[in-house]
């Protein structure tokens, strides 16, 4: 059972005078996650991976497609009842908290505004899953370091018991033995909590870790999307195996609706990759990608 | 004894904050030395003291802080230095370039005249020929095109774009030592590999600088560094040629670490960073060291090995081999 799918996302923001100049963030992205599944998404800075991750939370509305979650069509925002069911860990955790709070009213806040009445032991059960001592949850965040702070933020997503996760590169700015620490929680307590993920990342070894799938995404397009094991040891999109062997291909480019995103940097590209962008076709057993090397136009 | 090449000498460095009546010792007794032309990399973890030990080489440390030791450069004393002496050397010899590009630049001022702007200040240069200079080393940096990055303002760049900015306003002054401070950070790994191109071509320019680069980013390192050293609680607890460092390192706390990295087994190293402020006593990693013995209560001398070093009773038996020992304060 599919727990959450975005089906044809595109999401265009819009700024300049009244609005004039648009800016696609997400074109034409449609993904789903299994009950207990996860999946990994990465890509470059600007690519639209936390565009997708907001609008699949309901924190944006998207201007095209539709937002399933838990068999319910969400797209228009979730409600109360369903967004309770849904935790958040942002990149940013000292901009998540409330300086002026103790890391343990933070914590619990989420049983206020859900009006979730929990008996003291539950919420030091809680506690102790992500390994928080008593002392720092009298502290306010800066005084506190930034695993403890992530911590406090992870503590916080799931007092309310979610079946969802999603995560938006939660370890980016971490010290990588607290990064291991990190992402190892995350992984058991999704097996514990009989959780799903959605796992956002810029480093591909971090996504394989963490995703039984990976999604890759370039200027607002889902490109590739495979098995974690296969997309590492078989990438087909050409910026896909860039990307895996971090080979430096120039800049990065903008979002644009015509044309693959490639196009300007791929080795392999032909007239038709400039006229229309391909589309997201399977190849192999749970392996998709967006190239014409691999499908014809139509 | 100065060894050949040498370019900067840390001896014995403490640097302690005052915070109200506390004293918190933030360094402890470092010893680092730099080489010509080398890319002497600083690791640890966020809190052991890596940036203050980049901010006390060129004395921008803040008025509650006491300071011992020596830092030598061309034979001087740096700490003995006054303000006006000092101010002739940073920017000018030496060059720090801080992490956090985006408190750094300054908004209102377009990026080609805060590049210039050393060579104004330092060397006597006209605006137009420091603007003309500031486009050829954006162009030496593998910007493109460099006359239009530097007609931009700071929000119009990118983040790896901004640290390239950054890195150009260290190199203008052509110093022999460039600190680099944490230039990954937020990063994506392509804007990475981009600033990666730029620090190779610094590497590679004639009279090029000795580079400390302070980074928590060991995948980073490993493909610019010539040396390693690694801090840990405020101490420098090995300094070994980058090659051996990343295949098999010494000391116990830089094997852990880096079978961390996700590139590895991502496997954490137990227990948590002491608070610096209430460092362990004897060997500051004992508490989470898997070889943890009974001498570890007393705080390990430096061994010598193959010409690294290393702070950790393991490498004891060595005393008698053809290396030897050197202590600490030497």
């Amino acid at each position: 059972m599919k727990i959450l799918e975005g089906i044809s996302l595109t999401k265009v923001y819009r700024s300049g005078w009244i609005g004039g100049r648009k800016i696609p963030a997400l074109i034409d992205v449609t993904i789903s996650l299994e009950k207990g599944g996860s999946l990994s998404i990465i890509g470059e800075s600007g690519a639209g991976k936390t565009t997708l991750a907001k609008v699949l939370l309901g924190i944006t509305t998207p201007t095209k497609g539709r937002v399933i979650f838990n068999g319910k069509d969400v797209t228009r925002g979730i409600p109360r009842n369903l967004r309770r069911l849904i935790g958040y860990i942002p990149q940013h955790p000292e901009s998540a908290l409330d300086p002026r709070w103790k890391l343990y009213d933070s914590i619990i806040e989420p049983l206020r505004i859900h009006r979730i009445e929990k008996r003291r032991e539950q919420v030091k059960k809680i506690i102790e899953r992500v390994s928080l001592d008593e002392d720092v949850l009298q502290r306010r965040p800066h005084e506190v370091s930034g695993g403890e702070l992530q911590r406090a933020v992870i503590a916080s997503s799931l007092i309310i018991e979610p079946i969802l996760l999603i995560c938006d590169e939660p370890t980016s700015m971490l010290d990588a033995s607290t990064q291991a620490d990190i992402l190892r929680l995350i992984r058991s307590i999704k097996e514990d909590m009989n959780l799903s993920y959605l796992f956002i990342s810029h480093n591909v070894d971090v996504a394989s870790f963490m995703g039984d799938r990976i999604g890759v995404m370039l200027a607002g397009r889902l490109i590739e999307l495979a098995p974690s094991r296969e997309l590492l040891r078989n990438p087909l999109h050409p910026y896909t195996e860039v990307f895996i062997n971090r080979k430096s291909v120039g800049a990065g480019e903008s979002t644009k609706l015509r044309g693959c995103p490639f196009y300007d940097r791929c080795p392999h590209r032909m007239p038709i990759c400039k006229k229309k962008a391909p589309k997201l076709e399977k190849l192999g057993e749970g392996h998709y990608i967006a190239c014409y090397r691999y499908h014809s136009e139509d | 004894m100065h060894a050949i090449g040498t370019i900067l000498r840390i001896k014995g460095l403490s640097v302690s904050f005052l915070v109200g009546r506390k004293r918190i010792d933030v360094l402890d007794n470092v010893n680092l030395e730099l080489r010509k032309g080398e890319v002497l990399s600083l690791v640890g973890e966020s809190g052991s003291g890596k940036s203050v030990l980049g901010i006390s080489i060129i004395r921008l440390i803040p008025s509650n802080t006491s300071i011992s030791g020596e830092i030598i450069y061309k034979g001087k004393n740096l700490l003995d230095l006054d303000k006006d002496s000092m101010r002739k050397i940073r920017g000018r010899e030496i060059a720090w370039v801080p992490q956090n590009p985006d408190t750094m630049l300054n908004p209102t001022i377009r990026i080609g005249d805060q590049i210039g702007e050393v060579l104004v200040e330092h060397y006597g240069f006209t605006r137009k020929e420091a603007w003309e200079t500031a486009i050829r080393i954006l162009e030496d940096l593998g910007v493109n095109p460099p006359d239009e990055r530097a007609k931009n303002y700071p929000h119009q760049l990118s983040g790896g774009m901004k640290q390239r900015a950054l890195l150009a306003m260290g190199i203008a002054g052509k110093p022999n030592v460039l600190i680099v401070d944490e230039p990954t950070k937020g990063l994506d790994p392509i804007m990475k590999e981009i600033l990666l191109e730029s620090l190779k071509r610094i590497k590679n320019m004639k009279d090029s600088p000795a580079i400390l680069l302070i980074t928590h980013d060991l995948e980073f390192a490993e493909k610019l560094a010539d040396t390693v050293a690694v801090m840990y609680c405020g101490q420098i607890i090995e300094v070994t040629k980058a090659r051996r460092f990343f295949n098999s390192p010494l000391h116990p706390y830089s094997k852990l670490l880096l079978r961390a990295l996700p590139s590895r087994e991502l496997i954490p190293i137990p227990g948590k960073h002491p608070n610096i402020a209430k460092p362990p006593s004897g060997c500051r990693f004992r508490e989470r060291c898997p070889y943890s013995k009974e001498k570890c209560m007393n705080e390990p001398l430096m061994f010598t090995l193959d010409g690294n070093k290393v702070k950790c009773w393991l490498y004891e038996h060595i005393r008698n081999s053809s290396d030897g020992i050197i202590k600490d304060n030497e």
